[in-house]
Protein backbone atom coordinates (compact mmCIF):
# COMPACT_ATOMS: atom_id res chain seq x y z
CA UNK A 1 0.00 0.00 0.00
CA UNK A 2 1.39 3.27 -1.45
CA UNK A 3 2.12 5.58 2.09
CA UNK A 4 3.43 9.51 1.82
CA UNK A 5 6.18 10.15 4.42
CA UNK A 6 8.05 13.58 4.90
CA UNK A 7 10.54 15.06 6.25
CA UNK A 8 9.06 18.17 7.94
CA UNK A 9 9.96 17.69 11.61
CA UNK A 10 13.96 16.96 10.53
CA UNK A 11 13.80 20.17 7.98
CA UNK A 12 11.79 22.54 10.64
CA UNK A 13 14.95 21.42 13.37
CA UNK A 14 17.15 22.53 10.43
CA UNK A 15 15.94 25.86 10.07
CA UNK A 16 16.36 27.07 13.30
CA UNK A 17 14.45 24.81 15.23
CA UNK A 18 11.13 26.17 13.63
CA UNK A 19 8.12 26.28 15.42
CA UNK A 20 4.92 24.22 14.17
CA UNK A 21 3.19 27.30 14.84
CA UNK A 22 5.54 29.64 12.93
CA UNK A 23 5.70 27.21 10.18
CA UNK A 24 1.90 27.62 10.09
CA UNK A 25 1.79 30.76 9.68
CA UNK A 26 4.56 30.88 7.39
CA UNK A 27 2.16 28.52 4.92
CA UNK A 28 -1.31 29.48 5.83
CA UNK A 29 -2.73 26.77 7.67
CA UNK A 30 -3.56 26.03 11.38
CA UNK A 31 -1.03 23.97 13.56
CA UNK A 32 -2.94 21.24 14.05
CA UNK A 33 -2.76 20.66 10.36
CA UNK A 34 1.18 20.92 10.88
CA UNK A 35 0.85 18.31 13.16
CA UNK A 36 -1.20 15.68 11.66
CA UNK A 37 1.16 16.39 8.19
CA UNK A 38 4.52 15.59 10.55
CA UNK A 39 2.03 12.58 12.40
CA UNK A 40 1.54 11.51 8.61
CA UNK A 41 -2.16 11.56 9.59
CA UNK A 42 -2.44 13.41 6.94
CA UNK A 43 -1.79 14.47 3.11
CA UNK A 44 -1.78 17.61 2.10
CA UNK A 45 -2.95 19.16 -1.34
CA UNK A 46 -0.65 20.15 -3.97
CA UNK A 47 -0.69 23.14 -3.24
CA UNK A 48 0.42 23.27 0.17
CA UNK A 49 3.14 20.77 -0.22
CA UNK A 50 4.74 23.17 -2.54
CA UNK A 51 4.06 26.04 0.24
CA UNK A 52 5.61 23.92 2.12
CA UNK A 53 8.64 23.14 0.41
CA UNK A 54 9.04 26.65 -0.63
CA UNK A 55 8.85 27.58 2.77
CA UNK A 56 12.17 25.61 3.63
CA UNK A 57 13.35 26.52 0.52
CA UNK A 58 13.76 23.09 -0.80
CA UNK A 59 12.53 20.70 -3.76
CA UNK A 60 8.87 18.81 -3.56
CA UNK A 61 10.40 15.72 -3.36
CA UNK A 62 13.02 16.70 -0.65
CA UNK A 63 10.11 17.34 1.48
CA UNK A 64 7.40 14.34 0.34
CA UNK A 65 8.64 10.44 -0.27
CA UNK A 66 5.90 8.40 -1.82
CA UNK A 67 7.14 4.69 -0.94
CA UNK A 68 4.76 2.31 -2.80
CA UNK A 69 5.38 -1.50 -3.72
CA UNK A 70 3.90 -1.39 -6.72
CA UNK A 71 5.94 -1.15 -9.52
CA UNK A 72 5.50 1.14 -12.65
CA UNK A 73 4.99 -0.53 -15.75
CA UNK A 74 8.23 -0.23 -18.41
CA UNK A 75 6.22 1.49 -20.78
CA UNK A 76 4.89 4.02 -18.79
CA UNK A 77 5.03 7.81 -20.28
CA UNK A 78 6.71 9.04 -17.29
CA UNK A 79 9.52 6.69 -16.94
CA UNK A 80 9.81 7.53 -20.96
CA UNK A 81 9.90 11.60 -19.96
CA UNK A 82 7.20 12.28 -21.63
CA UNK B 1 -8.42 23.72 19.66
CA UNK B 2 -9.32 24.65 15.66
CA UNK B 3 -12.75 26.43 15.54
CA UNK B 4 -14.28 23.40 13.89
CA UNK B 5 -13.32 21.59 16.80
CA UNK B 6 -14.99 24.16 19.26
CA UNK B 7 -17.68 24.21 16.75
CA UNK B 8 -18.54 20.19 17.20
CA UNK B 9 -18.20 20.61 20.65
CA UNK B 10 -20.63 23.38 21.26
CA UNK B 11 -23.08 21.93 19.43
CA UNK B 12 -22.40 18.44 21.69
CA UNK B 13 -22.93 20.44 24.70
CA UNK B 14 -25.89 22.55 23.68
CA UNK B 15 -27.84 19.39 22.39
CA UNK B 16 -27.29 18.31 25.64
CA UNK B 17 -28.27 20.91 27.58
CA UNK B 18 -31.36 21.05 25.40
CA UNK B 19 -31.85 17.32 26.31
CA UNK B 20 -31.35 17.68 29.80
CA UNK B 21 -34.13 21.05 29.49
CA UNK B 22 -36.56 18.91 28.08
CA UNK B 23 -36.22 16.29 30.22
CA UNK B 24 -37.04 18.67 33.66
CA UNK B 25 -39.30 20.92 31.48
CA UNK B 26 -41.30 17.41 30.72
CA UNK B 27 -41.87 16.27 34.32
CA UNK B 28 -43.32 19.68 35.12
CA UNK B 29 -45.34 20.93 32.77
CA UNK B 30 -45.52 17.75 30.17
CA UNK B 31 -43.88 15.70 27.04
CA UNK B 32 -45.89 18.05 24.56
CA UNK B 33 -44.63 21.99 26.14
CA UNK B 34 -41.62 20.91 27.41
CA UNK B 35 -40.30 20.94 23.92
CA UNK B 36 -40.16 25.17 24.31
CA UNK B 37 -36.87 23.38 25.80
CA UNK B 38 -35.55 23.58 21.92
CA UNK B 39 -35.28 27.17 21.91
CA UNK B 40 -32.04 26.92 23.46
CA UNK B 41 -30.69 25.50 20.20
CA UNK B 42 -31.30 29.39 19.04
CA UNK B 43 -27.98 29.81 21.12
CA UNK B 44 -26.17 28.32 17.88
CA UNK B 45 -26.55 31.56 16.01
CA UNK B 46 -23.24 32.53 18.67
CA UNK B 47 -21.34 30.13 16.55
CA UNK B 48 -19.44 32.66 14.30
CA UNK B 49 -18.05 34.04 17.29
CA UNK B 50 -15.65 31.26 17.61
CA UNK B 51 -14.54 31.88 13.54
CA UNK B 52 -12.98 35.52 15.03
CA UNK B 53 -9.58 36.07 14.21
CA UNK B 54 -7.43 36.20 16.64
CA UNK B 55 -3.75 37.94 15.25
CA UNK B 56 -2.04 35.98 12.70
CA UNK B 57 -3.27 32.44 13.34
CA UNK B 58 -5.42 30.83 10.63
CA UNK B 59 -9.20 30.25 11.33
CA UNK B 60 -9.91 27.38 8.77
CA UNK B 61 -8.04 25.62 6.73
CA UNK B 62 -7.98 23.18 3.85
CA UNK B 63 -7.63 19.99 6.58
CA UNK B 64 -10.57 21.94 8.09
CA UNK B 65 -12.67 22.21 5.01
CA UNK B 66 -12.42 18.67 4.12
CA UNK B 67 -13.40 17.11 7.83
CA UNK B 68 -16.35 20.20 7.53
CA UNK B 69 -17.51 18.35 4.12
CA UNK B 70 -16.91 14.74 5.58
CA UNK B 71 -19.16 15.91 8.52
CA UNK B 72 -21.94 17.36 6.04
CA UNK B 73 -22.09 14.32 4.41
CA UNK B 74 -22.46 12.11 7.69
CA UNK B 75 -25.03 14.52 8.98
CA UNK B 76 -26.93 14.18 6.15
CA UNK B 77 -26.39 10.74 5.73
CA UNK B 78 -27.98 10.03 9.27
CA UNK B 79 -31.05 12.49 8.70
CA UNK B 80 -32.01 11.43 5.58
CA UNK B 81 -31.24 7.52 6.96
CA UNK B 82 -33.56 8.32 9.88
CA UNK B 83 -35.88 11.00 8.40
CA UNK B 84 -37.53 8.30 5.47
CA UNK B 85 -37.17 5.54 7.90
CA UNK B 86 -39.14 7.31 10.55
CA UNK B 87 -41.68 8.77 7.82
CA UNK B 88 -42.07 6.03 5.06
CA UNK B 89 -41.44 3.59 7.71
CA UNK B 90 -44.24 5.12 9.79
CA UNK B 91 -46.47 6.03 7.30
CA UNK B 92 -46.64 2.50 5.65
CA UNK B 93 -47.06 1.03 9.07
CA UNK B 94 -49.88 2.98 10.79
CA UNK B 95 -51.53 3.62 7.38
CA UNK B 96 -51.09 0.10 5.50
CA UNK B 97 -55.07 0.17 3.62
CA UNK B 98 -56.04 3.25 5.50
CA UNK B 99 -56.54 1.91 8.55
CA UNK B 100 -55.05 4.55 10.28
CA UNK B 101 -53.45 8.07 9.42
CA UNK B 102 -50.45 9.83 10.32
CA UNK B 103 -51.50 13.46 11.91
CA UNK B 104 -49.69 16.24 10.61
CA UNK B 105 -48.99 17.25 14.03
CA UNK B 106 -46.30 14.98 14.02
CA UNK B 107 -44.73 17.16 10.94
CA UNK B 108 -42.73 19.87 12.78
CA UNK B 109 -41.78 17.24 15.37
CA UNK B 110 -40.09 14.40 12.49
CA UNK B 111 -38.52 17.46 10.79
CA UNK B 112 -37.16 18.77 14.49
CA UNK B 113 -35.69 15.53 15.22
CA UNK B 114 -34.58 15.39 11.64
CA UNK B 115 -32.38 18.76 11.95
CA UNK B 116 -31.33 18.00 15.71
CA UNK B 117 -30.26 14.14 14.85
CA UNK B 118 -28.23 16.37 11.75
CA UNK B 119 -26.22 18.73 13.63
CA UNK B 120 -25.67 15.60 16.64
CA UNK B 121 -24.54 13.42 13.80
CA UNK B 122 -22.60 16.12 12.26
CA UNK B 123 -20.85 17.25 15.34
CA UNK B 124 -19.99 13.74 16.73
CA UNK B 125 -18.20 13.15 12.84
CA UNK B 126 -16.01 16.65 13.05
CA UNK B 127 -14.79 15.47 17.00
CA UNK B 128 -14.15 12.01 15.36
CA UNK B 129 -12.24 12.79 12.30
CA UNK B 130 -10.35 15.89 14.39
CA UNK B 131 -9.58 12.55 16.92
CA UNK B 132 -8.38 10.09 14.13
CA UNK B 133 -5.84 12.79 13.10
CA UNK B 134 -5.12 13.99 15.79
CA UNK B 135 -4.51 10.54 17.67
CA UNK B 136 -0.40 10.83 17.95
CA UNK B 137 -0.44 14.64 18.86
CA UNK B 138 1.26 13.94 22.04
CA UNK B 139 4.21 12.30 20.31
Amino acid sequence: MPTITNQLRRLRFEHGEMTQQELAVRVGVTRQTIIAIEGGKYTPSLELAFRLARAFDVGVEDLFCWKTDVELPENNSLRQGG
Amino acid sequence: MTPLYKEGLFWLILLAVTALAYMILALFIGPIRAFGACGLLGLGGLLPLVYRKQGQTVVLDERDQQIAIGALIAGYSIFWLAFTLGTMGLWTALCYEGQATVSVDLLPQIVGGGGILFFTARAVAILVQYRLQDADKGK
